[in-house]
């Protein structure tokens, strides 16, 4: 199961996306990450302004993908 | 000022410009669709003196994007050590070490599933550990979700009500 070993947002998305979860960025903003399961269409969207700036922010950026990374493992059951 | 950890439920999923409005306002919320698109979520981390002002804000950055809000509840259960640690009041190092045992603080949960790199835990084991053994004040955050979830049923029936504001005095003058 993926998880980060710098805590950085960044991070945490390169994780996701090498389990299979989708990165974009909706109307090509780079302050709007898009996660999204190609298994059942389930979809992150958080601001991800935050990586560039407060350290905080981040932190609780990495946690919400690590959420959604950990309900969307490859093999999954989704319902 | 603390920071305030809960997930709001909208009424449908937001389309890409609602959350694009939504994030105009809001840096500390993230939207999360759940699967097959069945249910649609805000995830807020925000920091307030309570936490009924803390979802208050929240549910009018929500009206701002044109979401409805049908109702509130705890944080996702998953936690990382530094968080478990702002919660404790206490070093991330220190939640390490009673996980390790290393400070003898045994019976710490065991993490979720993941290999290396940074630990996660399920806060719903987490709490009733530090409870028990920290002495960590029982907090019943319960009263607050209730009262909020019944302010958005009201305000989803206040247009089809006639005389609203004589049922609204239930609460503003309260009982004799």
């Amino acid at each position: 199961m993926p998880t980060t070993t710098s805590g950085s947002l960044s991070e945490a998305f390169v994780i996701a996306a090498r389990t299979g979860l989708r990165l974009t960025h909706p109307d090509g903003r780079r302050d709007w990450s898009r996660l999204s399961c190609p298994a059942c269409g389930a979809v992150l969207d958080l601001p991800t302004s935050a990586d560039r700036g407060d350290g905080l922010a981040a932190a609780r950026g990495v946690r919400r993908v690590t959420g959604f990374v950990f309900r969307h493992q490859p093999g999954q059951v989704h319902r | 000022m603390m920071m305030r950890q809960f997930v709001l439920r909208l009424a449908q999923p937001p389309v890409d410009a609602q959350v694009g409005r939504l994030f105009a306002g809001a840096q500390d919320v993230c939207v999360e669709v759940g699967a097959f698109r069945r249910w649609a979520a805000v995830l807020t981390d925000r920091g307030s003196p309570t936490l009924a002002s803390a979802v208050t804000s929240t549910v009018r950055d929500l009206d701002a994007a044109g979401l409805v809000a049908i109702d509130v509840g705890p944080d996702e259960d998953i936690v990382p050590v530094p968080l478990i640690a702002e919660r404790l009041g206490c070093h991330p190092r220190r939640v390490r070490r009673w996980a390790s045992g290393e400070s003898g603080r045994c019976g710490f949960p065991t993490p979720v599933d993941l290999p290396g790199g940074m630990a996660h835990y399920r806060w719903s084991e987490v709490e009733p550990w530090a409870i028990a053994r920290l002495g960590l004040a029982r907090v019943d955050l319960m009263p607050v979700f209730v009262a909020v979830n019944l302010s958005l049923r009201l305000r989803m029936l206040v247009p089809g009500v006639d005389g609203m504001q004589t049922v609204m005095s239930l609460i503003s003058d309260g009982p004799p």
